[in-house]
């Protein structure tokens, strides 16, 4: 089930809250467990088996860990917890990748198991793991499985983020409180991530689609479509990071943050440290850290950044052009910890442009359906295979989504923002924003509405990896 | 409002949206067609093991729960309003609308893949059941973007080309060009389709270019009901309606419709139709595969036999006064190969005549 459609909203949704709100305080997370596996269900009902094995082997290696933590058989058994995670999310998600390359480096044919990804695993499989290093650690184990299920199936984030460490909800997974402002600053983020994802990603994702059915291409539409993908890209997670964050909140619980403002960032390190920052930070934590980070020369530093972003890539899709986009940034990241960082420092302007260019340029890569594609979309970029400047398309395109661009582009800073806390300075703009508030959320959640109803439906595009 | 009462106030508001919401879903009468849109509605899916597990009745509960939604029709026309008002699209899933209230999708790019498919459709057909004694037509109507995309901005296929693509592919006929004879007022405003009144010039210049002539008398009649056309629907936009017109003479009105899909006489003009779910099927009832209209007053034992698509329903009547019989086949209904069992190709003119709109999707002739 995904948040931006009828059935979530207008039934699960509900239902869900009405029951959560009506059952004890006690019953809260089973209530919250129950929800969770039915939201899950709904899209795949054959995988909420697995997602439940995994809790439960989660949960049975948390509190063998605990026990023997500090010693030889904790580490065993916490790397096995590890190990037993991993292979499930290797099995499903790369087993055909893994048959495709070997057929293609030996020249067999090997037929392509064909395996469906469950929806979701490449996040739960990182909760699960951060809770076992996190007992491993140090943080008390988690002995009730029905506590330890809402956290890990929890429907809020369980299938695109943000990847929530257990440690960071423990304290309110055990007791937690709601209040009318918890509650409606929960609903401002939700009905404010519905409206990202409604009625702007989706309206860049026709673009995107417009696009590559065209025939009439040229480099100002590449260029456009570039543009239009790094805007529903942004606009698609961040809008459902929202919403996982709202829903959150209405259930007493405070997220990460998942994204802030990533396309002002004046160099990629900044880039990275405003997109996915749940899995930004769980990789520094998880991976980086443990390899040794910064802590062992600039030349075990460099490798590390490759190793970590050579899985950050692998990790979005099983693919060669995910691998290439996740080397990329290793690539600038590198240069940016060399010498690059310095330089940038020089010119606001151009490391926006910088940073703006290689971002744009990393996507068009990461949505390429393979590496052919995303290397000829590359080119076409650059006006390869002597394609037009500009062609009718592209500029019709560029009329017809002319507002939605401005407007996703203006949304993606921080200027709403800015002249919205401005105007709560004033008494009287405080006044009339609070009176404007509730009516617009109403509007918003109706036009919403009405876009859901038209069908102008698309998945969400982190549900894929 | 203070702070405090601005949150209770956000949140029982969204509490009132979402539960009412809710029970409408569940208690509201669910329609089971939309006039609309001019389709089924989808219907509440069987609830069993099998389906839950095969992830069946999931996928068919969405697609009910977004047909079913209350309001379903009021909720779409803030759809397009929005994407009209606020974000100034251009068009609205494929549909756009002028300033002088026309409605129209959006038709681009010319597939010339699909120009060839049709032509080698109609070559087979040749090649199946003409001989030497048969003259063959082809004429191209340009939908009405070719008159309206262009000055409102929309992009348009280059249909001089495409009328010169089809004539080097079709070789096996004589081209009957009518481009210069239509504008934009020939068409319904909310619909596909020209209007019947007028186009008697078309009309008379297919008579001429095969030989003969048509009534140049008719009466011009309308239907007593508003018309809105299928873009009216896909729009959702608040248009004005069109009228539907038709044309009689003593002539017409003695015609013989017969119907030889469903095995039945059918009238020229379909009082029933227009003012049913597609009123513009009121002409010798819609979509047809194969019928036949007698003229028992024609000067003269000719014969003609039309492929066509929906436009041809409107055109036939008038070219059916300069023939004896006119037999209409419509390829997306009935397999060419089957024609033999049901039409004496022998001294026929045939006529291919179809739109840009069929030609430039040609994967629904059979």
């Amino acid at each position: 089930m995904v948040f931006s459609s009828i059935p979530f909203l207008y039934y699960f949704l509900p239902l869900m809250t009405a029951v959560y709100f009506l059952v004890p305080g006690k019953l809260k997370n089973a209530a919250l467990l129950l929800g969770s596996l039915l939201f899950y269900a709904w899209g795949e009902p054959e995988y909420v088996f697995l997602m439940g094995l995994s809790v439960l082997l989660g949960y049975g290696f948390g509190l063998l860990v605990e026990q023997y933590r500090g010693r030889r058989p904790g580490r065993i058994f916490c790397g096995i917890s590890i190990l037993a995670s991993l292979s499930f999310l290797l099995y499903f998600k790369y087993t055909d990748f893994f048959v495709e390359n070997v057929n293609a480096v030996t020249g067999l044919s090997l037929p392509l198991p064909g395996i469906a990804l469950p929806i979701g695993i490449s996040f739960y499989t990182f909760q699960i793991i951060s809770y076992t290093v996190d007992v491993y650690w140090g943080e008390k184990a988690q002995r009730n499985p029905v506590t330890l299920g809402a956290y890990i199936a929890m429907f809020p984030q369980l299938i695109a983020g943000p990847i929530v460490k257990y440690s960071h909800i423990a304290a309110r997974l055990e007791k937690r409180e709601h209040s009318f402002e918890l509650t409606a600053s929960g609903i401002r983020r939700f009905a404010l991530g519905l409206g990202k994802k409604v009625l702007l990603a989706n309206q860049f994702g026709e673009l995107c689609t417009a696009f590559r059915d065209a025939q009439g291409k040229s480099v100002l539409f590449y260029w456009v479509y570039a543009l239009a993908f790094a805007l529903q890209i942004y606009f698609d997670f961040s809008g459902y990071s929202d919403m996982a964050i709202g829903l959150g909140r209405v259930f007493g619980f405070r997220f990460q943050e998942n994204f802030n403002y990533p396309y002002i960032s004046a160099s990629i390190t900044e880039f990275w440290r405003r997109w996915h920052i749940s899995l930004g930070s769980w990789f520094r934590e998880y991976v980086y850290i443990p390899l040794g980070g910064n802590r062992r020369g600039k030349g075990r530093q460099l490798f590390n950044i490759l190793a970590v972003w050579m899985l950050t890539g692998f990790w979005h899709g099983a693919a060669w052009n995910f691998v290439l986009w996740g080397l990329l940034f290793a690539l600038l990241l590198t240069l940016e910890k060399l010498w690059l960082l310095k330089l940038l420092g020089k010119s606001r302007v151009l490391s926006h442009i910088y940073v703006l260019f290689f971002v744009a340029v990393s996507f068009v890569i990461f949505n390429g359906q393979n590496t052919g594609q995303a290397l000829s979309d590359l080119g076409g970029l650059f006006g390869a295979g002597g394609i037009p400047l500009v062609s009718e398309e592209a500029l019709y395109q560029l009329r017809n989504f002319g507002m939605a661009l401005l407007l996703g582009i203006v949304g993606a800073t921080p200027a709403v923002k800015h002249v919205t806390g401005r105007i709560y300075q004033k008494k009287a703009g405080e006044k009339a924003l609070h009176l404007m508030e509730p009516l617009a959320l109403t509007a918003l959640l109706l036009v919403v509405t009405a876009y859901l109803v038209d069908g102008s439906f698309n998945p969400f595009l982190y549900f894929r990896f | 409002m203070h702070e405090k009462m601005k949150n209770k106030v956000v949140c029982f508001l969204t509490a009132a949206i979402f539960a009412a919401g809710f029970l409408l879903c569940l208690f509201l009468p669910k329609e089971k067609y939309s006039y609309m849109e001019r389709r089924v509605l989808a219907p509440m899916p069987e609830l069993s093991g099998k389906a839950v597990w095969s992830g069946r009745f999931m996928s068919g509960f969405e697609t009910y729960a977004v047909d079913a939604f209350p309001f379903r029709d009021a909720f779409r026309r803030v759809q397009a309003l929005t994407a009209a008002g606020v974000f100034l699209r251009k068009d609205n899933h494929g549909v756009y609308f002028t300033g002088e209230g026309y409605l129209s999708t959006v038709e681009y790019p010319m597939n010339e893949a699909s120009l060839a498919y049709a032509s080698r459709r109609f070559r087979h057909i040749c090649e199946t059941y003409l001989t030497e004694e048969n003259e063959v037509y082809l004429c191209v109507i340009p939908d009405k973007n070719c008159f309206l995309a262009r000055e409102s901005g929309h992009p348009a296929m280059d249909y001089e080309e495409f009328e010169r693509q089809m004539a080097e592919q079709a070789d096996f006929a004589e081209i009957i060009s009518v481009s210069d004879l239509l504008e934009k007022e020939d068409y319904y405003r909310t619909d596909t389709h020209w209007r019947q009144e007028r186009i008697t010039d078309v009309a008379g210049r297919l008579a001429a270019s095969m030989g003969t002539r048509i009534s140049e008398t008719w009466e011009i009649r309308d239907v007593p009901a508003d018309f809105y056309g299928v873009y009216y629907g896909q729009a959702a936009l608040p248009v004005k309606p069109d009228t539907l017109r038709y044309l009689t003479n003593e002539a017409l009105k003695s015609y013989k419709v017969y119907d030889w899909q469903n095995g039945k006489e059918i009238p020229v003009y379909d009082m029933e139709r227009a003012q049913g779910r597609d009123p513009y099927e009121m002409f010798l009832s819609g979509s047809l595969s194969l019928l036949t209209i007698e003229n028992p007053m024609a000067e003269e034992t000719r014969e003609l036999v039309v492929f066509r698509d929906s436009f041809g329903s409107a055109i036939a009547p008038l070219l059916a006064s300069g023939y004896s019989r006119v037999t209409l086949v419509d390829i997306r209904y009935i397999q060419p190969d089957r024609l033999g069992n049901f039409v004496d190709f022998s001294g026929c003119d045939v006529l291919f005549l179809y739109s840009t709109l069929v030609l430039n999707h040609s994967e629904t002739l059979k």
